[in-house]
């Protein structure tokens, strides 16, 4: 029995769905250092959800404010897969995964998940390299997904930009300061 | 049948109103606070004001931010999404589903419609603007389809009138093309329209800038608030400050004690009766159960939307009219319009990075008419005429990325506003033209035993030449207004997507070639007033529901009027 399947089957012996750290506890038998992809996650292995966890936190990091992690864009991209895209559109964007480790691999012999930290972002510097010239590249759709999902998510807009649910008026001018930041929504 | 429980007494009233969307929320208010006993006959389902699932919900509560999923959308939703903003998660209870209610297209048309207490009056854009003398004059003076049978000053106190009850907000201007109202506080413009409207204004001696008419409450009116600056409206207002049914004439049709409402009551047909050349009645199919029931009246208004008025006339067939009811003149379902739109220019600016806005204004701008105004200057080589809406803002979050790196910097760098951008859209008028049309499609029943409905409308030489004009006027304007990288765009129009779909019952002055009087009357059924936009005889290039409203409230008053004086 592989590992997710494991996963599968004690989440729904025990009733409820495993995520993240609480699965390490429940399954004390196992690897507890790896991570363990959430049950409704279901188009991630667990190398593709550790990848995307860390690609997406490199790209809008926890700083003093939070980051991509909290505010879980790894599931709101996986729904954006599973929801929104054709099997061809899908198709492609694992393709496009792969080059992370085709890149690690050529440069420091290892896959992507299992290089320290300082070299993930040797990679990621050559992915937005890149991308740079590319509009289609795969780092440019993992970017601007990343934006979309974490904005559009409670501490993204609540926490990272100024929310404001019921304005209560309308000013047509008034004075800017970069430390304002921009309206969420 | 049904009778044998109850009397016929119990389903008479004075009045019917069928459909409680713009106009029949106003046929009910006017004519049960004339005192009649008034049915208001609903297809959709009940909604009392104020139960707004998701008037409150952020993107978040949603696992796909509020996006509906592609397979749903495709499988129900196909053609009410065809303007791309109309269904997600939070709006979709709004809008039929496509796969219960489907129509056929010769040509392709978008027929976006929501059933329910409130129809289209909850989902509208709001943007309400007059008509001007020109409009009504136009078809005469072009020589095109026919005359309107009413002058900007019939309908000009009406205006006032439905003005003041419902709340617009707005800028008198003092246009001939575009007339002044009983307007409260304008919204206001934020500091890129403003360059942009001084740079026009420096310009051109036609081309000027005022702020988007919008049913909004810039002050408190009856038991409805002001605007809060949410721009959630379409999800419903819990306020009640932007003009719906529910919010606005049904509750004051209410307190009249002589209103009823019925929902899930599908109008089939109107009954006429051969003796009296009059209708009595309506048929009606319960949405949910199939039940047939009829009731009577003496007087009945159509509000149930220009292609749900016009199908249930066309279903509405007896010896003495085979065509469809008020069909004399063979004009029933003719001259579907629309507006076109679709075309405009954008533009940036560099300036004003040190100023922003708060709130978020749901309204924008208005570029009023500027051709064919009858001066020589204005004359084109198209009839008629459009106006353009739009605004200016900053780019949030939603910046290109690709340029951009990664990390930190790219954090904080998208906190922090873009640069102004502009753009307007132009609102074209389309003629009337006999063979765009509607027709029942006698092969296809719906799911009620309805046959369903079939469109053959196309823009012709007139719109595509007044769409190339739209689109380099647009880009002399965002030119004028100092703005850099300015381009005009030019997307595909489909009749309908303009969501102003009208005309095919037409008003006219003679009955062999309209369908309704100058009070809006069935010529030849004088106590059926049809007062949706399928009474429309031209287009003009305003949104048009201001109009339907106005028209409502007078076609209301000359019927009690007429039924005081024992005429109906
Ligand atoms: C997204 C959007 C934006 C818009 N923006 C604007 C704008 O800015 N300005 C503007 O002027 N207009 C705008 N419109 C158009 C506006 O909504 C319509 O012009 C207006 O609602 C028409 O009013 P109505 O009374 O004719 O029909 P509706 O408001 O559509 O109401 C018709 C009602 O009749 C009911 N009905 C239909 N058939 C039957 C039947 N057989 N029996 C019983 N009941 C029936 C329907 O369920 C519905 O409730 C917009 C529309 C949409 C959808
Ligand atoms: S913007 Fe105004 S009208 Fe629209 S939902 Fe908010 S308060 Fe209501």
């Amino acid at each position: 029995m592989d590992r997710r399947e494991v996963l599968k089957l004690s989440s729904a012996l025990l009733g409820y769905t495993i995520v993240g750290g609480t699965a390490a506890a429940v399954l004390s038998g196992c690897k507890t250092d790896a991570s363990v992809v959430p049950a409704d996650l279901d188009l991630f292995d667990v190398s593709t959800y550790d990848l995307i966890v860390d690609v997406t936190e490199r790209i809008i990091p926890a700083t003093d404010t939070p980051g991509a992690k909290d505010a879980n864009v790894v599931s709101y991209l996986h729904n954006r897969l599973k929801n929104f895209s054709t099997k061809e559109e899908s198709s492609m964007i694992f393709e496009g995964l792969k080059l992370f480790d085709s890149k690690a691999t050529a440069k420091f012999g290892k896959a992507y998940n299992d290089l320290p930290g300082a070299e993930k972002d040797e990679i990621m510097k050559l992915m937005q390299a890149e991308a740079s010239k590319d509009d289609k590249h795969i780092f440019n759709q993992l970017k601007q997904e990343t934006v979309v999902g974490f904005f559009t998510s409670e501490v993204g807009a609540t926490q990272v930009l100024r929310f404001d649910p019921v304005p209560g008026e309308y000013i047509g001018c008034v004075d800017y300061s970069p430390e304002d930041k921009v309206w969420a929504l | 049948m049904y009778f044998e429980s109850k009397g016929k007494a119990e389903v008479t009233y004075d009045a019917i109103v069928v459909g409680s969307g713009i106009s029949g929320g106003w046929a009910a208010k006017e004519l049960s606070e004339k005192g009649l006993k008034t049915l208001m006959l609903e297809r959709g389902r009940k909604v009392a004001h104020g139960e707004y699932p998701t008037a409150n919900s952020e993107s978040w509560e949603d696992p796909n931010r509020g996006r509906t999923p592609t397979a749903e959308l495709e499988k129900h939703y196909p053609k009410q999404n065809r303007t791309g903003y109309t269904v997600n998660e939070f709006t979709k209870h709004w809008w039929i589903k496509d796969s219960d209610q489907p129509y056929g297209e010769d040509k392709p048309f978008d027929w976006i419609r929501g059933y329910h207490m409130g129809g289209r009056s909850l989902l509208w854009g709001r943007q309400s603007y007059r008509w001007s003398p020109m409009d009504f004059e136009a078809n005469a003076k072009d020589g095109v389809a026919v005359d309107w049978p009413i002058r900007y000053s019939d309908v000009a106190p009406w205006y006032d009138y439905v003005e003041q009850f419902a709340g617009i907000s707005g800028q008198n201007e003092g246009l001939k093309q575009l007339p002044d109202g009983k307007f409260m506080p304008a919204m206001e413009l934020n500091c890129v329209e403003k360059k942009v409207k001084s740079g026009m204004a420096k310009s051109f001696k036609n081309r000027m800038m005022t702020i988007g008419r919008a049913a909004h409450l810039t002050e408190a009116l009856h038991n409805r608030g002001t605007c809060q600056y949410r721009n959630r409206c379409i999800r419903g207002c819990p306020f009640g400050a932007y003009f719906s049914s529910l919010a606005s004439t049904l509750p004051a049709a209410e307190v009249t004690g002589n209103l009823t409402t019925v929902a899930n009551a599908i109008v089939t047909s109107v009954i006429f009766d051969d003796k009296t050349q009059k209708a009595t009645g309506v048929r009606v199919k319960d949405a949910n159960t199939m039940e047939e029931k009829e009731f009577f009246a003496k007087v009945i208004f159509l509000n149930a939307s220009t292609v749900g008025t016009t199908s249930i006339l066309m279903h509405s067939t007896s010896e003495r009219f085979p065509d469809g009811m008020g069909n004399d003149s063979g004009e029933l379902g003719h001259n579907m319009m629309d507006h076109h739109f679709k075309v405009g220019a954008t533009g940036d600016t560099e300036e004003y990075r040190d100023k922003y806005y708060k709130g978020r204004r749901p309204n924008g701008i208005y570029i009023p008419r500027f051709r064919n105004l009858g001066t020589k200057a204005t004359k084109k080589d198209f009839l008629r005429g459009y106006g353009y809406q739009g605004g200016a803002s900053r780019t949030g979050w939603q910046k290109t990325v690709k340029e951009m790196s990664y990390g930190e910097e790219f954090k904080q760098a998208l906190t922090q506003p873009g640069d102004w951008r502009f753009g307007i859209n132009g609102f074209g008028e389309i003629l009337p033209y006999h063979e765009n049309r509607m027709y029942l499609n006698y092969d296809v029943k719906d799911k009620w035993g309805l046959h369903t409905v079939n469109f053959d409308v196309e823009i012709k030489e007139n719109e595509r030449k007044m769409r190339e004009d739209m689109a380099q006027a647009a880009v002399e304007i965002c030119e004028a207004g100092g703005l850099k990288n300015v381009k005009p765009y030019e997307r595909v129009y489909n009749p309908g997507n303009g969501i102003h779909e009208m005309g095919t019952a037409r008003m006219g002055r003679d009955p062999k070639t309209s369908v309704l009087n100058k009070w809006n009357q069935i010529h030849a059924v004088k106590n059926v007033f049809v007062t949706d936009g399928s009474c429309m005889t031209s287009a003009a290039c305003q949104n048009p529901s201001l109009t339907y409203m106005a028209l409502t409230a007078r076609a209301a008053d000359y019927a009690v009027s007429e039924l005081k004086k024992q005429n109906l």
